[in-house]
């Protein structure tokens, strides 16, 4: 049985760490530890968007049938044409959690901000309680709100739920060219969290519902943290060979030429060059 | 008088007081509250915003640089932008990343200070976790930075945060008008970041460049202000950039996206790789 002491002991303790709880906005203790760096597992830039499925045809996607026909002439002429250069665009959102660079997440009690090294994309989810604006102006990776969860009821968060609106495009799901509809309706929902078991893995089970898709399309995705990372700088247009001159996308050669990127390419109009030959 | 019991409790409490605040990692109410978006306070953009622009800078630059410097105005006043590389999409890099083209965003964390810019992709950690400079850092634009909080005024809170970046890597220029920074890429950049004492939505930073370019350290003062509602602009160069590269010759795009001249009797890119006439 707890004596006057005890008691008085506790209510002392409560009403000291009481007012020091309230003087901290930000307790670190109530959210998942996601420090460190977030790389996705087995992933390259060919990676398909479900990946417990083969690529192309094999991902099996809910397509329209309007869509199935878009995809099929995507796969036709990349077949005989070769993929489409990289360029500098971001993939957008939902592709961007493929996570083809390494990612770093920071928890703040407003917001979650996910750093995608991809073109230096950033996502910022708000976590402050805040209403759907009226009216979202599109952005590549769109606009975020959240809501943290404690599914297990330890008293500490442990899913970050996530609903992704406002998209610009084209986008597309992954590399193969898998199609996003052209309306740029996509709602995109995630759940992420800690894998219970190994605490440096993370999951996000990521629903899309777009009006290319029959139905809402639901893959898990998974991410290795690597702890006390160093961080690499990729810097797009540094790398990238190619430029888009009209409707046309050419190549840049080794001695800093423009080149063609397919058989039977048409030059470059250069008609505003007094000078051309 | 305090009794037996009294002290018992008092010595008991603290003891757990302690447990209890070590088991809280972050006590924010430490840090100064710079959390959110900073937009510059100036309304031009050369780096010391005290000055005008170009010469009139009075930048402490060698007498080598100083040349460089003059020709770099001299190609940007006939036309050719290239000698800026944010023309061609290169981030901006430090220090010139803190004239904060576009709005800059703090978030402050125990072991770390991340400063971003949603402008060319700039994004610094500033690590505040006590550790010592890496013995080979990767170069990078924006650099490797340390950083250490400093209580000032001695009122329990931290105010000013100094920081110092190494381990650059280039083509870096400390403004729009390619004031240029040496080509050896060892530039170190010291910085105190503080409120103002008076007004808590203005935010300083005092900002010294040690750079073999320049005769001396150069320190300029640059300031923000605080955007309480903040919109977060969607900005991206690569996806409007009406400027293209190739090799080493610098090219606008007309609005029909065709290449056009940057400046006067620039020659057309070499056409030699291709069969097949233009349509």
């Amino acid at each position: 049985m707890l004596g006057r002491y005890s008691l008085g002991i506790i209510s002392l303790v409560a009403a000291i760490t009481g007012t020091s709880i309230d003087a901290w906005a930000h307790d670190e203790s109530k959210y998942p530890d996601l420090k460190g760096q977030w790389i996705g597992v087995g992933v390259d830039a060919d990676s398909p968007w479900d990946p417990t499925k083969p690529p192309g045809r094999g991902q099996q996607a809910p397509l329209t049938p309007e869509y199935r026909a878009i995809f099929e002439a995507t796969l036709a002429r990349d077949s005989e044409l070769g993929p489409p250069p990289a360029t500098c665009i971001p993939p957008g959102m939902p592709r961007a959690m493929i996570g083809y660079r390494p990612m770093e997440i920071i928890v703040m009690p407003y917001a979650t901000n996910i750093m995608l090294g991809e073109v230096s994309e950033i996502r910022r989810i708000y976590t402050d309680g805040r209403k759907w604006p009226e009216e979202l102006e599109p952005a590549h990776s769109g606009y975020s709100i959240g809501t943290w969860e404690d599914t297990d009821g330890d008293g500490r968060y442990d899913t970050l739920v996530v609903e992704t609106r406002g998209m610009k495009g084209p986008r597309a799901f992954d590399s193969s060219g898998l199609p996003l509809h052209q309306d740029n309706q996509t709602v995109v929902k995630e759940r992420i969290s800690l894998d219970k078991a190994k605490p440096d893995l993370l999951n996000n089970e990521i629903t899309t519902i777009d009006h290319a898709l029959t139905r809402p399309w639901t893959v898990t995705r998974t991410y290795q943290r690597k702890r006390n990372p160093e961080w690499d700088e990729f810097v797009c247009s540094e790398h990238n060979r190619h430029v888009k001159i009209g409707a046309e996308t050419y190549a840049i050669s080794n001695d800093d030429r423009l080149m063609p990127t397919r058989k039977g390419q048409p030059a470059p109009d250069l008609k505003y060059f007094p000078n051309r030959k | 008088m305090l009794h037996r019991s009294s002290i018992a409790t008092s010595a008991l409490a603290a003891v757990l007081l302690m447990t209890v605040a070590s088991a809280q990692a972050f006590d924010d109410s430490k840090y100064p509250a710079l959390n959110g978006q900073w937009i510059k306070a100036h309304p031009r953009s050369q780096w010391d915003p005290s000055k005008d622009r170009g010469l009139k800078q009075q930048a402490p630059l060698t007498p080598e640089y100083q040349t460089v410097f003059e020709a770099n105005l001299k190609e940007l006043h006939s036309g050719n932008l290239g000698i800026d590389p944010q023309v061609y999409c290169f981030p901006t890099g430090m220090p010139r990343m803190m004239i904060a083209y576009e709005p800059l965003e703090f978030t402050v964390l125990p072991e770390t200070t991340y400063i971003r810019v949603d402008h060319l992709g700039d994004f610094r950690r500033i690590y505040t976790d006590g550790r010592n400079w890496p013995a080979n850092i990767k170069p990078s634009f924006d650099g490797y930075s340390i950083g250490n909080w400093v209580d000032e005024d001695g009122d329990g809170r931290y105010d000013v945060l100094e920081v110092e970046t190494r381990g650059f890597r280039g083509p870096r220029t400390m403004d729009a008008d390619g004031l240029p920074l040496h080509k050896d890429s060892q530039t170190v950049v010291k910085e105190r970041i503080y409120l103002d004492k008076s007004n808590p939505d203005l935010l300083h930073n005092e900002i010294t460049t040690i750079d073999n370019a320049f005769t001396r350290p150069w320190t300029v003062k640059r300031s923000y202000k605080r955007e309480r509602n903040p919109v977060w602009p969607d900005y991206l160069c690569t996806e409007d950039n009406n400027h293209t590269r190739i090799g080493r010759e610098f090219y606008f795009r007309s609005a029909d996206g065709l290449l056009m001249p940057a400046y006067k009797d620039q020659p057309p890119p070499d056409l030699k790789y291709f069969d097949q006439p233009a349509k």
